[in-house]
């Protein structure tokens, strides 16, 4: 695999851990009332979104 | 200012994709990133409500993940096999007639590995055919793009389709019925117009009943097992039945055809043509028992049934969600572990036949990977937009809106709002995400039919989809036609608006004869 296409691959995994990984867990922390918790994993979603925008650069 | 705001979202993609030519992973970021800020800000979802919108997403972007991903690692176990090669090469040996080649390559071929892979597979395998077999490289795009449209939604195992469903919280039994109503005649014209492509109004007039026939089989076909829970095999069976009787007509063709004009090639033998076919049959095999046979369907059903139930919710500005379950997940059952079964019975077979180089699974599990990561990403971003615009109200203003400007006009413009979504995203997967919760309200709001309303939304889509800039870069890309592409568009665009009109026209007849198959 060539660099580029490497570093795409791995930045499109582990956006989309972070993105299934924070949606599961946030059930449970609105669902516990845990405000505080639930918006940092909503900050992690956002985060994970935020990685794709990075510009291509071979990617 | 709200329905602005609330439409926000969707133009950023819009103005991403086409003005700067961004990604669909890209710009379904950048839409969400949009829509969280707006849903927050303006609109009053609070941390609660968007907690639970993700939640859900995350349930409806599995649904659909599943599928995706073990239907191309279907399509590389036969990929890696040689076993589409094969099929490929089958075809063209049974007629020189260059309209019937289009059609049985182009169109019947191009449906069943659309029914089959998906994700640009039918272009990328067909079009270097027909330019090996004496298409200029323009209708060797042209052809097997405009041939596969009809059979996107219910293609890549109804990966589209099963989007809608995941979109709406409807039951594909109301879905399915208008949906292949309204792709079945539209194959008809996908037909015609293939035999266009080909070799102009001389082949139309002169294949048209083939047309008729094989469209009959192919749209019949995919009707007849999407109306029977048979959905996910839709495309494929129909791209089989136009095989089946493509080949039937084009051998009684060759009957008639004196022998110094017949295909002088050497045949591919019946037996290797079967091992080529067998996984696939192998699908059809294990999707009929795990969905037809009752104690299999509810044994599978019994092992893991995944549902989380939510609560009732209310935004800042007094926007409710009702309480309810979210999307139910029967792990064991669903279309995408039946596509895993089929992969790994067919990946047996072809192991045994001794088809596959060392390293195959290395190269198989390693190239579905890379290639479905990207749109994976996409359609869960595009997803969580969706359900974070839906539980913020940004849907409801926008379906307010778009019912007060139109009015009762909007069955008109249903198709092509499918098709915009599909063009904006490369895929009507992502086009029934982001639109078909917009489409449903609606149609609602103005005492539609929800479900003919949603089925022009996906036919819509799925037409329009292989007129997106990724689809035509890829299918020009695979004839030497890269960097005209303009060309390639130029072709399509044509077909494309008149199969959208069409489905416009057909939505409209069917709304105000209350015609409804099915029921």
């Amino acid at each position: 695999m060539r660099q580029g296409a490497r570093r795409k691959f791995v930045v499109h995994t582990v956006a989309l851990a972070l993105m299934l990984g924070s949606a599961g867990a946030m059930y449970w922390t609105a669902q516990a009332g845990q405000r505080g918790l639930t918006i940092g994993l909503l900050g992690l979603f956002a985060l994970a979104n935020a990685l794709i925008l990075a510009p291509p650069q071979g990617v | 200012m709200a329905f602005f705001l609330a439409s926000l979202p969707v133009l950023v993609i819009l103005a991403l994709m086409i003005g700067r030519r961004w990604g669909a992973s890209r710009a379904g970021g950048a839409g969400y990133l949009t829509a969280l800020a707006v849903a927050w800000g303006y609109f009053g979802a609070g941390p609660r409500v968007l907690a639970f919108a993700h939640a859900k997403a995350l349930f409806l972007s599995l649904d659909v993940l599943l599928i995706v991903w073990a239907a191309f690692l279907l399509y590389r176990v036969a990929d890696e096999a040689g076993a589409i090669e094969i099929i490929g090469q089958t075809l063209p040996r049974l007629t020189h007639d260059r309209g019937m080649q289009a059609l049985l390559l182009g169109w019947a071929f191009a449906s069943f590995l659309q029914g089959a892979g998906g994700f640009g597979v039918p272009v990328a395998v067909i079009a270097p055919l027909l330019v090996g077999l004496g298409f200029s490289p323009l209708a060797a795009v042209v052809i097997p793009s405009v041939g596969h449209a009809w059979a996107v939604s219910f293609g890549s195992l109804a990966t589209s389709f099963q989007a809608l469903m995941a979109a709406t919280g409807l039951p594909g039994e109301v879905l399915a019925s208008p949906t292949a109503f309204l792709l079945g005649v539209a194959g008809l014209a996908v037909g015609l117009m293939v035999a266009h492509a080909a070799e102009g109004w001389a082949a139309v007039r002169r294949l048209w009943p083939t047309v008729l026939l094989m469209g009959g089989a192919m749209g019949g076909t995919q009707y007849l097992l999407a109306t029977h829970h048979l959905w996910n095999i839709g495309a494929l069976g129909g791209g089989l039945a136009g095989l089946l009787a493509g080949v039937l007509l084009a051998r009684r063709q060759q009957q008639r055809t004196p022998a110094a004009h017949q295909n002088s090639a050497p045949p591919v033998p019946p037996a290797t043509l079967w091992i080529a076919l067998s996984g696939y049959l192998a699908l059809v095999l294990i999707t009929l028992v795990v969905q037809l046979v009752a104690p299999v369907r509810h044994f599978l059903e019994g092992l893991w049934v995944v549902q989380w139930p939510f609560p009732a919710l209310s935004t800042a500005r007094g926007f409710q969600t009702p309480a309810g379950l979210g999307r139910k997940l029967p792990v064991f059952r669903h279309a995408g572990l039946v596509l895993f079964y089929a992969s790994a019975v067919a990946y047996g077979f072809y192991r045994q036949a001794g088809w596959y180089r060392p390293g195959a699974a290395r190269r198989i599990v390693s190239s579905t990977a890379r290639r479905v990561m990207g749109p994976s990403v996409g359609i869960t971003s595009m997803v969580a937009m969706a359900m974070v615009m839906q539980h913020a109200g940004m849907t409801e203003t926008l379906a307010q809106g778009l019912a007060h400007a139109v009015g009762q006009a909007y069955p008109l413009f249903a198709a092509w709002v499918g098709a915009l979504g599909a063009f904006m995203t490369g895929s009507n997967t992502n086009s029934n995400v982001i639109f078909a919760a917009l489409q449903q309200r609606t149609a609602n709001l103005l005492g539609y039919s929800a479900a003919v309303i949603l089925a022009a939304q996906s036919a819509g889509g799925a037409l329009a989809s292989v007129f997106a800039p990724p689809k035509v870069v890829v299918g020009a890309s695979t004839t030497g036609m890269a960097g005209r592409e303009g060309d390639v568009m130029a072709a399509l665009g044509k077909y494309v608006a008149a199969l959208v009109t069409l489905v416009s026209l057909l939505t409209v007849v069917a709304l105000a004869w209350g015609v409804w198959l099915g029921r």
